[in-house]
C-alpha cells in the first residue's frame, strides 16, 4: 500500500481539494498573465496605428499652412483664389473645421473663413505675426473642442487652422476602438484635446503609450492608455478551464477509487482465501477428531476378531461379527473423508442446480463437531422437497458454515442450556428461504447496519471479513443475505431465486 | 458369567467404539456393561459389583470430566479409565485431580486397554478388601465406653498410666482397670495389636 493509502481519508480529501484549488489559481494567473501580454501586445499595436494617424494628420495640417503662405506670397489679397483654395483644403481634411485668414487693418484682424464661427483673439494674432515663418512659426491655441494652429504670412497676414478633437481622436481610435483614453497635449503640457472612455475597476494599472508626434511644427505629445485586460477577466475561459481541471481532478480522484477499491478486492480475495483456508483448517481438525471414532472402532473390532479366531476352537459367530462391525465403522471413515475432500475441493464456477437442504445437512455435519463441544442444541426445519436454486453448492456451503460458525460464537455468550441453533429451509415465491437463528442475544444496533461491511467485526481477533465474502457470494448467485434480530438473538436470512444448473 | 467376576462399565456415546470397545473386552473375558450416556450408566450400576468404569471424555450433555468430578456423589466407587480423541494436557490434568486411574488416547491398543483395565479392577478389590478390615476394626472399637476409648487414645500416643491418670484427673488404678477391660473387649494381646487394630478403624 502506498503511503497515501495510510492517510486519514478526510485529511486526504482536504490536501486533494486544496491542490486542486491550487491548480485553479495557478491556471487562472497563468491565462490572465496570458491575456495581458496579449492585451500589451495589441495595445502597443494600436497605439503606434493611431501615432502614425496623428503624425500623418500633423505633417498634413502642416503642409496646408505651408500652402496657403506660398498662395499668399505668389498672389497676395487675391481673395477669390484663396478662398477657393481654402474651401478645398477643408474639404479634404475631414479634421479641419474652417480654414481661416487673417489680415491685419487698421481697426484690427479682418478674418476670412470657411465656416463662419468667432475669430481668433487679437492677442493671439499678433503674437502669431510676430513668429518667423517656416514650421518654426507654428502656434497653437487651445480651443473647447480642439485647437486653432496659426501660421504668418509676412506681418500682416495670419492664416489659422481650426482643427477638430472629435474628428481627430476618431481618426486616432479608428484601428483601436478599445482606448481607455487617449489625448494630446502640446509640448510644454496644455491639453489640445482629451477622450476617456469609462473604464471597469482593475487592480492592475493601465497600459500606457505616450509618444511625442514626429512632426516639426507641432511637437505635439500623443498619451493613449488601455485597461490592462482588454476584454476584462475571461470568464468565460476561465471558468470553462476550471470546469477541465474540475473534471481532471474527479476524473482523477474517480481512477484513484477504482485503483483502491481494486487493491482493496484483492486484498479481499487475498483474505478470503486465508479465511477459507483457516475455516478449512477448523474442519479439517474437527474432522480429524471425528475420524478417530470410527478408526477406534476399527482397531477394537479387529483386535476382537483375532482374539475369538484365537480361541480354542475359533468362536466364528463373533468374529464374523466384529469384522463386519470394522468393515461399517471402515465405510463410515470414508465417508468423513470424502466430506473433507468435498469441502476443500475448488468450486469449479459453472452454476449446478443445488438442493439448499443437502447442503445445509453437509454443513451442519461438517459442525457437528463444533456444537457438540460447545453444547449447543440443533433445532432443524426444512421444508422437504423445495427446488434446486443455481450455483455452487461448495460455495452456498461455506456460506452456511460461516453463518454457523458465528452463530456457534455468539452462543458462546450465554449458559449452556440456553445455546440453540435453529436452522429453516422453506419456500418463499420464487425464492428458497434460509434462516439460521441463534439465541446468542442478537447483534447492537451498530453491528446490525455494518455487519456486512468489509473489515467490520465484534470478534476478537475477527477480520471482519466472513460476512462480506458470504454476501457477495450469494449476490452472485442472484440472492440476498440480511440479518435482523429476533427474540434472544441474531437470525440471518438467504435468499435464493430458484432456478436449474446453467 | 456370575455375579462375582468383575463387571466393565464402559460409558461412549459413539454406537461404533460402543459395541467395538464391549467386543474387545468381552473377547478377554470381562463382563461389559454399556452405556449411552450418564443416565443410562447410573440406572445399570451396582454398587456391590467390583469392576471399573471406562469413561469417554467427549459426550454431549454432560462431559466425561464433568460426571466424574460427580462420581462420589453418586456412591460410584469405581476406578476411572478415562478415553479421549486427543491427548489434551489441561483435560489430563483434571482428569487426574478427578481421581482417574489412567488416561488412555483413541484408538486405543487392546493391550493398554486391557493393562488398564485389569489394574483399575485390582485396585478397586484392593480398596473394598480395606474397606472391610476398616469395618470390623470399627464394629470392635464401638464396644468401648466412652472413658475407655479416652484412655485408647492417650495409650496409642504412647503415654503412660500414670501420665494418662494425671491428664484425665484419675487415679492411676482406675486407669489401669480401664486398660485391662479394653484390651479384653478388643481381643488383643499386645500393645502392638492394639495399635494396628485402632489406626485400621480410624482409616476408613
Amino acid at each position: 500500500m502506498p503511503a497515501a493509502m495510510r492517510l486519514n481519508p478526510r485529511l486526504f480529501l482536504l490536501g486533494s481539494v486544496l491542490a486542486w484549488l491550487a491548480c485553479c489559481v495557478l491556471f487562472a494567473a497563468w491565462l490572465i498573465g496570458n491575456e495581458r501580454s496579449r492585451t500589451r501586445d495589441d495595445f502597443t499595436t494600436q497605439a503606434r496605428i493611431a501615432y502614425s494617424i496623428l503624425t500623418q494628420r500633423a505633417e498634413q495640417q502642416e503642409a496646408v499652412l505651408a500652402s496657403l503662405v506660398a498662395l499668399e506670397h505668389a498672389m497676395p489679397g487675391n481673395a477669390p483664389v484663396m478662398s477657393n483654395f481654402a474651401l478645398s483644403i477643408q474639404h479634404g481634411y475631414p479634421q479641419l473645421v474652417s480654414v481661416e485668414r487673417y489680415g491685419r487693418e487698421d481697426t484690427g484682424w479682418r478674418m476670412f473663413s470657411t465656416n463662419g464661427g468667432a475669430a481668433a483673439p487679437s492677442r493671439q494674432l499678433d503674437a502669431a505675426a510676430d513668429q518667423p515663418g517656416g514650421t518654426a512659426g507654428t502656434q497653437v491655441a487651445v480651443l473647447d473642442d480642439g485647437y486653432r494652429l496659426f501660421r504668418a504670412a509676412g506681418h500682416d497676414v495670419v492664416f489659422a487652422l481650426r482643427v477638430s478633437a472629435p474628428a481627430l481622436a476618431e481618426l486616432a481610435q479608428s484601428g483601436a476602438p478599445s482606448f481607455q483614453s487617449v489625448q494630446m497635449r502640446t509640448a510644454d503640457g496644455r491639453t489640445l484635446w482629451r477622450y476617456e472612455h469609462p473604464a471597469a475597476w482593475s487592480p492592475w494599472p493601465a497600459l500606457q503609450l505616450e509618444k511625442q508626434l514626429n512632426t516639426r511644427g507641432q511637437p505635439f505629445v500623443m498619451t493613449a492608455t488601455h485597461a490592462p485586460l482588454g476584454a476584462g477577466v475571461p470568464w468565460g475561459r476561465l471558468v470553462l478551464g476550471w470546469s477541465i481541471l474540475g473534471a481532471a481532478a474527479a476524473l482523477a480522484a474517480w481512477s484513484m477509487a477504482q485503483y483502491r477499491s481494486r487493491t482493496l478486492a484483492q486484498r479481499q480475495l487475498r483474505l478470503a482465501q486465508a479465511t477459507r483456508i483457516n475455516a478449512m483448517g477448523e474442519v479439517a481438525a474437527g474432522i480429524a477428531h471425528e475420524l478417530n471414532q470410527p478408526l477406534t472402532a476399527v482397531l477394537a473390532n479387529t483386535q476382537a476378531s483375532v482374539r475369538w479366531l484365537e480361541d480354542d476352537p475359533p468362536d466364528l459367530v463373533r468374529a464374523r461379527e466384529a469384522a463386519s462391525g470394522a468393515v461399517q465403522q471402515a465405510r463410515r471413515a470414508g465417508a468423513i473423508l470424502k466430506r473433507l475432500r468435498e469441502f476443500i475441493s475448488p468450486h469449479t464456477g459453472a452454476a449446478e442446480a443445488v438442493d439448499l437442504n443437502r447442503v445445509v445437512d453437509d454443513a451442519l455435519s461438517l459442525m457437528s463437531e463444533t456444537f457438540r463441544q460447545r453444547q449447543i442444541r440443533v433445532v432443524r426445519n426444512m421444508a422437504p422437497n423445495l427446488p434446486t436454486v443455481a450455483g455452487s453448492a461448495v460455495a452456498f456451503e461455506q456460506v452456511i458454515v460461516n453463518l454457523l460458525l458465528n452463530a456457534a460464537d455468539a452462543l458462546l455468550h450465554v449458559p449452556a442450556p440456553q445455546r440453540a441453533l435453529h436452522i429453516d429451509s422453506t419456500l418463499d415465491g420464487p425464492q428458497v428461504v434460509v434462516v439460521v437463528r441463534d439465541s446468542g442475544g442478537g447483534l447492537n444496533a451498530e453491528a446490525l447496519a455494518r455487519v456486512f461491511e468489509p473489515f467490520y467485526t465484534t470478534k476478537e481477533g475477527g477480520m471482519g471479513l466472513g460476512l462480506t465474502i458470504c454476501e457477495s457470494i450469494i449476490h452472485e448467485a442472484g440472492g440476498t443475505l440480511g440479518a435482523a434480530n429476533v427474540d434472544a438473538g441474531a437470525a440471518f436470512t438467504l435468499r435464493l431465486p430458484v432456478g436449474a444448473a446453467t | 458369567m456370575n455375579q462375582q467376576s468383575p463387571v466393565v462399565y464402559l460409558l461412549d456415546d459413539d454406537d461404533g467404539v460402543r459395541g467395538s470397545l464391549s467386543m474387545l473386552l468381552s473377547s478377554v473375558g470381562l463382563r461389559v456393561q454399556a452405556a449411552a450416556n450418564a443416565e443410562a450408566f447410573i440406572a445399570s450400576f451396582d454398587r456391590d459389583a467390583i469392576g471399573c468404569l471406562i469413561l469417554d471424555i467427549r459426550m454431549p450433555g454432560e462431559s466425561g470430566l464433568q460426571l466424574l468430578e460427580r462420581l462420589p456423589t453418586l456412591g460410584v466407587d469405581l476406578p476411572v479409565v478415562m478415553l479421549t480423541g486427543h491427548g489434551d494436557m489441561a483435560a489430563c490434568r483434571r482428569a487426574f485431580r478427578g481421581g482417574a486411574m489412567e488416561f488412555l488416547t483413541k484408538p486405543v491398543d487392546e493391550d493398554a486397554l486391557i493393562d488398564a483395565v485389569q489394574a483399575a479392577v485390582r485396585t478397586h478389590i484392593a480398596s473394598r478388601e480395606r474397606g472391610a478390615v476398616t469395618r470390623a476394626a470399627q464394629e470392635r472399637l464401638a464396644r468401648l465406653t466412652e472413658r475407655e476409648r479416652e484412655v485408647l487414645v492417650h495409650i496409642v500416643d504412647g503415654l503412660s498410666n500414670k501420665q494418662i491418670a494425671r491428664r484425665l484427673d484419675l487415679s492411676p488404678r482406675t486407669v489401669e482397670t480401664h486398660r485391662a477391660n479394653l484390651f479384653e473387649k478388643l481381643g488383643v494381646d499386645s500393645l502392638a495389636q492394639l495399635v494396628r487394630l485402632y489406626l485400621d478403624g480410624v482409616r476408613g
